[in-house]
C-alpha cells in the first residue's frame, strides 16, 4: 500500500499519542505519589488515626482557598530551586546531595544585605548576587575535588552540608546577630525585602525568582550549547568526548550552576519569608532545615525537568502546607511530621522503575491503550471510508 | 589464570573462546596437551579461534562458520590449509548456494579512480607505530603504512589482532609505546579528540552506541555532535539554531536515505543502519580529509552495508583519505584499493588485492604466511 | 590537659567509634558485593528509635536485638528493590532516610515526647565500670568484629562469592552464583549491622532517643568506608579516628573557658572525615559494578 501522509482527524491523534507517550514518566510519578500516600494511609491507620480524613484536611490545607495555595506556593519557591540544583547536577552525571549546605551559605550571604543601606530595588538584586556567589563557591570545592582527586562527590557534599550547617550557626550567633534579640540575626531591611505578592499570606515575589531561573534551566538545557554538552556529557561521556565536549569543564560547570540554584533557594527564603526576614538560629535554622533533602524528592518526582519539577514542587509545597493544617483539624489530628513520611515514601516508590511492572493489570490496560491509539493514528483516510 | 579456574570444576563440555590470544606458544602448547589429555578422560571440548594452525594441530572435527552460517564440517585430517581458508573465505565448496557471496549487482560500482602518486607521503602517515593493549601486551608492532588522498586503504583480518587499538590511537584515545602519525604532517599521537577532529579526521566507530551516538538523544541532537559549536548550529549566546539544525537534519536524512519519524526521533529508535546513515553523514558533515571507518557494515543488513559501501566509494572518488577497518573479506576485495591484512599486531601484507587470491587472504588472516601458501 | 580529662578523651572516642565501626563494616559487605546504600542514616535513626521502644519492655538485649532485626528489614527492602525490582540505589536510599526522618519524629510524637525520650535506666545496656569509667560492651563487638569480617571476606569461600558478584556480575553469574541472592544477604546482613550501631547509640550509649540522633553519622560511615577501601580493619581505624574528633567536640564542650566556638569544634569530624577523604593515597579500587543493577541479558 502506497504511504499516505496523515491528513485531519489521524493527525490530532498521532499528537495525542506522542504526548501521552511523552507523559509516561510524568505518569510514573503520579503513581509513586499515589503509593506513597497509600503508605502514609497505611501506618495512620495503623497509629489509630484516620486516614480519610487526615488527607483531606491536608487537601483543603494545600489548595483549598486562596490563602492555602499561597501557602503552598510559599512552601514550593525555595523547593523549585533546590530541586533543580540536584537535577542540573544529575543531568551531567553527577549527584551533587549538598543542596542543603549550599543554600545555608546562600541564606548567610543574602542576610549581610542587611549590613548596607541601599536604594530599594538594588537590595533585592544584591541579595540574590550575593546568594548566588556563595551557593556556587560552596559547590565549586566538592567538583574541584572530584574532578582532580575522583573524591566521591556524594560524601563530600553531604561533608560540605555538615560544615556549613555549622558555619551558618556561627555566622547567625556570632557574626551577623541582631543585637536586639540574639536568636536570629540582623533582618533583611524593608527596602531590600521582596515584597509580599498576596497580601495576608507568606507568598512573595520571590516566587518568581524561582520560576523564572527554572525557566533559564529550561532553556539553557536544551536550548544552547551548553546545556548541550552538559546532558551528552551525562548521557554518555565517550560519546561526548569524540564530539570535542571537554566534559569535565563541562560538569564542573553544572555543579556550579547547581550552587547558584541552591544559593537563590537560600535567599528566597530569607528575603522574602515574614515576618522576620533573617534566620533564626534556635533550634538548627528551622525555616531552613531540610530544605535541600526535600528539593531532591522533588527533582526526582519532577524527573528531573525544569517543568516536572515545578509541577513537583507545587505538589510538595501542598504537603507541607496542608500538613501544617492536617496537625490541628479534628478531634485526633495528625502530627505534621507524616507528611515527611510520605514524602520518603514517595521517593522510595521513585525509585522502583516501571513501577507500572509491579501492577501488571495497570500495565496490560496501559499497553492496550497504548495499542489502540498507535492503529487508530495510522489508518489514513481510505480504512475510514471502508 | 581463567582457564584453570574453569578446569578446577568438573565439567563434561568445555568451551574456549579464542584461549590463545594471550598466551605465549609455550604456554599455548602445555595448554593443547591439557586439552588432548581432557579428551582421553571422555570430556567434550569446543575450541573457537581463527587460526589455523591451532585448528589442525590439537581437533578432531572442524566446524566453519561464515557470516553466521556453517559452510564446512569436515574431519581435521582431511582438512587441508588451502580447503580450510577456501571455506572461511567463501568459495563455493562444501555447500550449495547458501553460502553469501556478494553477486555482481550487489558489488558496488568501482569505478577507474584517479591515479594516487604513492611516492609522498599520505594524508595519514605512520611509522613504526607500537601500541599496548589494555592487558600491558603489545597489540600493535611496529606498524608503518600511508593512506592517501583518493584511495580507500584497508586493514583487514580478523577482529583482536590489534585493530580496535590502532583505530583508538588514530583517534585520540590512546597513546602509543612510540612510534609517530602525522595527518598532513601534523602530530595526533597524545592529542584530544577534538584536536584530532580539527586537523580533519573523521570517525565512524566500530561500536554505535558507545561510541558514536547518544541514544536518548533526538536525531537531530546527534547530528550535531561535534560539529555542535559551527557557527551555522550556533547563534547568539550559545543559543542552538534549531531551524537551522532540523533544516540539516532534513538534508542529511534525505541524502543518505535516513528512515525515522523525523528530526526528533530519538536516536535509539532507529535500526542499526539508519543509525549508522546518521554517523556516516554527520561525519561527512565534517569535510574531513580522511575518514577512519571501523567494521562500518558490521550488523546491518545488505541494503544498508550496501549504501555505506558506496558512500565510501563516492568519498573516495571525491579525493578523501579513507581508512577502512573491516573483518568482512567481501568488503576487501569489493571496496579496497589497497590492502593490509593484519594479524597479531602485524601487516602479513601490504598490496593490491587483486594480486591475492581468497585463499591466500583467507590464509594470511589465520595467521598462515607466505611460505606454505601455494602460489 | 590533665589525665583524668585524656581518660574522659578516651572513652568518649571509643565510644563513639561504636556506631560508625558497626555501620561501616555492615556497609563494606554490602558494596564488595555491589550495593551502595546511602540509606545508613535512615536505618541508624530507625533502629534506634525500635531499639528503644523494645528495651522499655524487654530490656537491653531485646533492644539491641530489635535494632538488629529493623535494620535487617530496611536492608531486606533495599536489596529486592535494587536488585530484583533493578532499581536505582541513590533514590532508594534517600527515599529510606526522608522516611526516617519523618518517621521517628512522628513515632516520638505519639508516643507523648516531641523533642526526645529518655530510656529508662532498667532499659539502658550495663556499663562496665573500668579504670576509665563506665564503659559499654558493645565496645568489645566493634573491636572484634572488623577482624571477624575481614577473615570472613578474605579468607572463606563466601567472601569471594561476595566478591564476585560485586566485581563482574556476568562472570559470577555463568559460574553459577545467583546474583541477586547473594546480594540480598549480604544487603540484609549490613543493614543488621548498622541496626546493632542504631539501637547501641539509644540503648547502651546516649541512652535517649531523639529524631536527630544520627547526626550524619550514616554518612560518616559513608566516608569511613572510602577510607578503608572495603578493608574492614582500616574501618576499625577509621572508626576510631572520626570516633575520636566527636569526642574532641563533646569534651571542647565540656570546657568553662572556650578557646574555640562550639560550631568549629562540632565541624571537626566532617573536616577531618573530609580531609582524609580527599586526601586518600593511591586509588581507592571499588567493585566494578558498584551501584548498578545486575541485568542478565
Amino acid at each position: 500500500m502506497r504511504e499516505r501522509p496523515p491528513i485531519g482527524s489521524t493527525r490530532l491523534l498521532r499528537g495525542v499519542y506522542r504526548t501521552l507517550t511523552g507523559l509516561h514518566p510524568a505518569l510514573e510519578s503520579v503513581l509513586a505519589a499515589v503509593v506513597g500516600l497509600l503508605i502514609g494511609a497505611l501506618l495512620m491507620y495503623i497509629w489509630g488515626f484516620n486516614p480519610w480524613k487526615a488527607y483531606i484536611a491536608l487537601l483543603k490545607g494545600a489548595y483549598g482557598g486562596s490563602y492555602e495555595i499561597s501557602s503552598s506556593l510559599s512552601r514550593a519557591t525555595p523547593l523549585i530551586l533546590t530541586a533543580l540544583t540536584f537535577s542540573i547536577c544529575l543531568r551531567a552525571g553527577m549527584f551533587n546531595i549538598g543542596a542543603e549546605g549550599q543554600m545555608y551559605m546562600g541564606a548567610v550571604a543574602s542576610v549581610c544585605v542587611a549590613l548596607f543601606v541601599l536604594p530599594p530595588g538594588v537590595g533585592q538584586i544584591l541579595g540574590l548576587v550575593f546568594a548566588a556567589t556563595a551557593g556556587a563557591l560552596w559547590s565549586l570545592v566538592p567538583a574541584f575535588l572530584k574532578l582532580t582527586r575522583g573524591v566521591n562527590e556524594v560524601i563530600s557534599t553531604i561533608m560540605f552540608n555538615w560544615i556549613s550547617k555549622w558555619l551558618a550557626l556561627y555566622v547567625t550567633i556570632f557574626l551577623l546577630a541582631d543585637p536586639a534579640r540574639s536568636e536570629k540575626t540582623l533582618s533583611i531591611p524593608v527596602a531590600a525585602r521582596f515584597p509580599v505578592l498576596v497580601r495576608g499570606t507568606d507568598l512573595s515575589y520571590t516566587l518568581f525568582v524561582s520560576i523564572a531561573f527554572a525557566l533559564v534551566i529550561y532553556f539553557v538545557l536544551w536550548h544552547t550549547t551548553f546545556g548541550y554538552e552538559i546532558r551528552a556529557a551525562g548521557l554518555n561521556p565517550t560519546a561526548a568526548r569524540y564530539g570535542g565536549i571537554n566534559s569535565k569543564r563541562t560538569i564542573f560547570l553544572a555543579f556550579v550552576l547547581g550552587g547558584v540554584s541552591a544559593g537563590l533557594a537560600g535567599a528566597t527564603i530569607v528575603m522574602g519569608l515574614r515576618p522576620t526576614y533573617a534566620i533564626y538560629g534556635g533550634g538548627g535554622m528551622p525555616q531552613l532545615l531540610n530544605m535541600g533533602f526535600d528539593g531532591m524528592a522533588v527533582a526526582m518526582v519532577g524527573r528531573n525537568h525544569p517543568i516536572g519539577i515545578l509541577i513537583a514542587a507545587l505538589f510538595f509545597g501542598g504537603l507541607s502546607a496542608g500538613g501544617r493544617v492536617m496537625q490541628f483539624y479534628g478531634s485526633n489530628p495528625v502530627p505534621l511530621e507524616m507528611v515527611r513520611i510520605v514524602m520518603g515514601a514517595i521517593v522510595l516508590a521513585m525509585s522502583i522503575p516501571e513501577l507500572i511492572r509491579i501492577f501488571p493489570a495497570a500495565k496490560k490496560q496501559g499497553q492496550e491503550f497504548v495499542g489502540l491509539m498507535r492503529r487508530l493514528s495510522r489508518r489514513g483516510p481510505k480504512e475510514e471510508e471502508a | 589464570m581463567e582457564i584453570l579456574k574453569v578446569l578446577s570444576r568438573n565439567v563434561d563440555l568445555l568451551i574456549l573462546d579464542e584461549p590463545t590470544s594471550v598466551l605465549t606458544p609455550l604456554e599455548v602448547d602445555e595448554l593443547f596437551d591439557l586439552l588432548e589429555q581432557l579428551r582421553e578422560e571422555g570430556k567434550s571440548i569446543i575450541l573457537i579461534t581463527h587460526k589455523l594452525k591451532e585448528v589442525q594441530s590439537v581437533t578432531d572435527r572442524i566446524v566453519v562458520l561464515r557470516h553466521s552460517e556453517m559452510v564446512g564440517n569436515v574431519k581435521t585430517e582431511q582438512a587441508t590449509t588451502e580447503r580450510l581458508a577456501r571455506l572461511m573465505v567463501g568459495d563455493v565448496f562444501e555447500q550449495e548456494a547458501d553460502a553469501v557471496e556478494l553477486t555482481d549487482q550487489e558489488l558496488p560500482t568501482k569505478e577507474k579512480r584517479r591515479a594516487v602518486d604513492h611516492s609522498r607521503d599520505g594524508v595519514l602517515h605512520v611509522e613504526h607505530l607500537l601500541v599496548r593493549g589494555n592487558t600491558g601486551d603489545v597489540a600493535v608492532k611496529d606498524l608503518s603504512f600511508d593512506v592517501h588522498g583518493g584511495e580507500i586503504f584497508e586493514i583487514a583480518g580478523v577482529e583482536g589482532n590489534g585493530q580496535s587499538e590502532l583505530v583508538e590511537l588514530l583517534t585520540g584515545l590512546r597513546v602509543p609505546a612510540s612510534g609517530s602519525a602525522t595527518i598532513n604532517g601534523a602530530n595526533i599521537l597524545g592529542v584530544s579528540p577534538r584536536r584530532i577532529y580539527r586537523l580533519g579526521v573523521a570517525h565512524i566507530p566500530e561500536d554505535r552506541w558507545e561510541l558514536g551516538l547518544v541514544l536518548p538523544f533526538t536525531l537531530a541532537e546527534n547530528a550535531i555532535l561535534g560539529v555542535h559549536q559551527w557557527e551555522q548550529f550556533k547563534g547568539p549566546l550559545s543559543f542552538l539554531r534549531r531551524g537551522r539544525i532540523n533544516q540539516h537534519v532534513r538534508e542529511l536524512m534525505d541524502r543518505f536515505d535516513i528512515q525515522a519519524t523525523g528530526p526528533n526521533a530519538p536516536a535509539k529508535s532507529l535500526s542499526g543502519g539508519n543509525q549508522q546513515k546518521l554517523i556516516v553523514g554527520r561525519e561527512l558533515t565534517k569535510d574531513p580529509a580522511i575518514i577512519v571507518a571501523s567494521q562500518p557494515t558490521r550488523g546491518l543488513d545488505v541494503g544498508a552495508a550496501h549504501y555505506i559501501r558506496q558512500t565510501l566509494i563516492e568519498m573516495r572518488n571525491n579525493g578523501r583519505a579513507i581508512l577502512l577497518v573491516s573483518a568482512d573479506l567481501d568488503e576487501v576485495l569489493a571496496l579496497s584499493d589497497r590492502v593490509a591484512i593484519m594479524y597479531e599486531g602485524r601487516f602479513m601484507t601490504m598490496c593490491d588485492p587483486q594480486s591475492l587470491s581468497r585463499e591466500r587472504i583467507g590464509l594470511l588472516m589465520g595467521g598462515v604466511k607466505e611460505a606454505e601458501a601455494i602460489a | 590537659m590533665s589525665l583524668s580529662d585524656v581518660l574522659s578523651l578516651l572513652r568518649i572516642s571509643l565510644h563513639a567509634m561504636v556506631p560508625i565501626v558497626l555501620t561501616a563494616v555492615g556497609e563494606i559487605i554490602g558494596e564488595t558485593a555491589g550495593l551502595f546504600n546511602i540509606g545508613l542514616e535512615g536505618i541508624l535513626l530507625l533502629s534506634a528509635f525500635a531499639g528503644a521502644l523494645a528495651a522499655e519492655s524487654g530490656g537491653a538485649v531485646i533492644g539491641l536485638l530489635t535494632g538488629m532485626g529493623t535494620g535487617a528489614i530496611i536492608g531486606f527492602i533495599f536489596s529486592v528493590i535494587n536488585t530484583y525490582w533493578k532499581g536505582t540505589q541513590m533514590v532508594t536510599g534517600i527515599g529510606i532516610n526522608l522516611f526516617a526522618m519523618g518517621f521517628v519524629a512522628f513515632g516520638l510524637i505519639q508516643l507523648g515526647a516531641p523533642g526526645f525520650r529518655d530510656v529508662s535506666r532498667a532499659a539502658e545496656l550495663a556499663k562496665w565500670r573500668t579504670p576509665i569509667g563506665a564503659m559499654s560492651p558493645m565496645i568489645i563487638v566493634a573491636l572484634v568484629l572488623p577482624f571477624l569480617i575481614f577473615w570472613f571476606l578474605r579468607r572463606t569461600r563466601a567472601g569471594l562469592i561476595l566478591k564476585a558478584a560485586g566485581e563482574m556480575p556476568e562472570a559470577a553469574d555463568v559460574a553459577g552464583i545467583n546474583v541477586n541472592r547473594v546480594r540480598l544477604i549480604a544487603s540484609v546482613f549490613g543493614g543488621m549491622l548498622a541496626g546493632l550501631g542504631g539501637a547501641y547509640m539509644s540503648v547502651a550509649w546516649m541512652g535517649l532517643v531523639t529524631k536527630d540522633l544520627s547526626a550524619g553519622r550514616g554518612f560518616i560511615s559513608l566516608a569511613c568506608v572510602v577510607f578503608s577501601g572495603l578493608n574492614p580493619l582500616l574501618a576499625l581505624l577509621g572508626g576510631f579516628i572520626f570516633g575520636f574528633f566527636q569526642g574532641l567536640a563533646e569534651w571542647v564542650k565540656t570546657l568553662p573557658a572556650k578557646p574555640i566556638p562550639a560550631q568549629f569544634v562540632s565541624m571537626l569530624p566532617y573536616i577531618v572525615t573530609l580531609l582524609v577523604v580527599s586526601g586518600v593515597i593511591g586509588r581507592v579500587r571499588f567493585p566494578k559494578s558498584l551501584g548498578k543493577p545486575y541485568i542478565r541479558e
